[in-house]
């Protein structure tokens, strides 16, 4: 795999994180505790699609560089946490 | 823009999208090793159609379906889940897919995982099921 091809799986773990801390952090309490549920509207399919393209690179990148499936499993589960794209994004800088 | 016109385009991006996803899936599938330099080359072209045409139908057919399940009030529907669940499968795969055929080109000594061989007929399945579930919506 080339640097490009980490890069890109890099951008898109921090998309990925950043959306998801926006619509956990931002969005969802200005609906519950504000009753504003219009942040939420238009985060959660922006979410949707970011966390659909940091899926789709990952998987790419997996078969590309023939990962162990214990590597991709780990990535998929830090993506469904909060920061954890973040941790996602040190740890694919470090394989660079 | 109205409903119509969406889904219209939204079917146009599915059909160029599962089209691209079935020529990777069976090229990879009946790919041989070693791979000529014949070969190579139709996996180059393979592997740009994939690019510029499957990769940006995919994004296009997402955002199409994300906006009209939003925009219609369809988001709670049980068919429209089990389609999300089918269509997120089927996305993943087009992922593996364009990374082997990206790794088949690299590398043209190295054979293709045994599972590629099962993908055309678990698309032909899923691909099924999703027109079941869009034109039906039988729950």
């Amino acid at each position: 795999m080339s640097v490009r091809d980490y890069a890109l799986l890099r951008v898109a773990s921090v998309v990925e994180a950043t959306t998801l801390l926006a619509l956990v952090g931002v969005a969802v309490p200005l609906k519950h505790f504000w009753g504003w549920p219009d942040a939420v509207r238009l985060m959660g399919p922006v979410h949707g699609l970011a966390f659909l393209s940091f899926g789709w690179t990952l998987m790419q990148a997996s078969a590309q560089g023939d990962w162990p499936r214990a590597e991709v499993f780990r990535a998929a589960l830090l993506a469904c946490l909060p920061f954890g794209g973040f941790v996602n994004e040190r740890r694919f800088a470090a394989k660079v | 823009m109205d409903y119509l016109t969406l889904k219209s385009l939204h079917v146009a991006c599915v059909l160029v999208h599962v089209g691209g996803l079935f020529a990777n899936a069976l090229t990879l599938a009946f790919l041989e090793t070693p791979r000529d330099t014949a070969r190579l080359a139709a996996l180059r072209r393979l592997r740009i159609w994939d690019r510029f045409v499957t990769g940006p139908a995919m994004i296009a057919l997402w955002g199409l379906g994300l906006y009209m399940a939003q925009t219609s009030g369809q988001f709670g529907a049980a068919w429209l889940w089990a389609k999300l669940v089918l269509v997120v499968a089927l996305s993943a795969l087009h992922g593996l897919l364009a990374g082997t055929l990206r790794r088949a080109v690299a590398d043209p000594l190295r054979p293709v995982h045994g599972w590629i061989g099962w993908t055309p007929p678990f698309l032909a399945a899923s691909v099924a099921v999703v027109a079941i579930l869009a034109v039906a919506k039988p729950f």
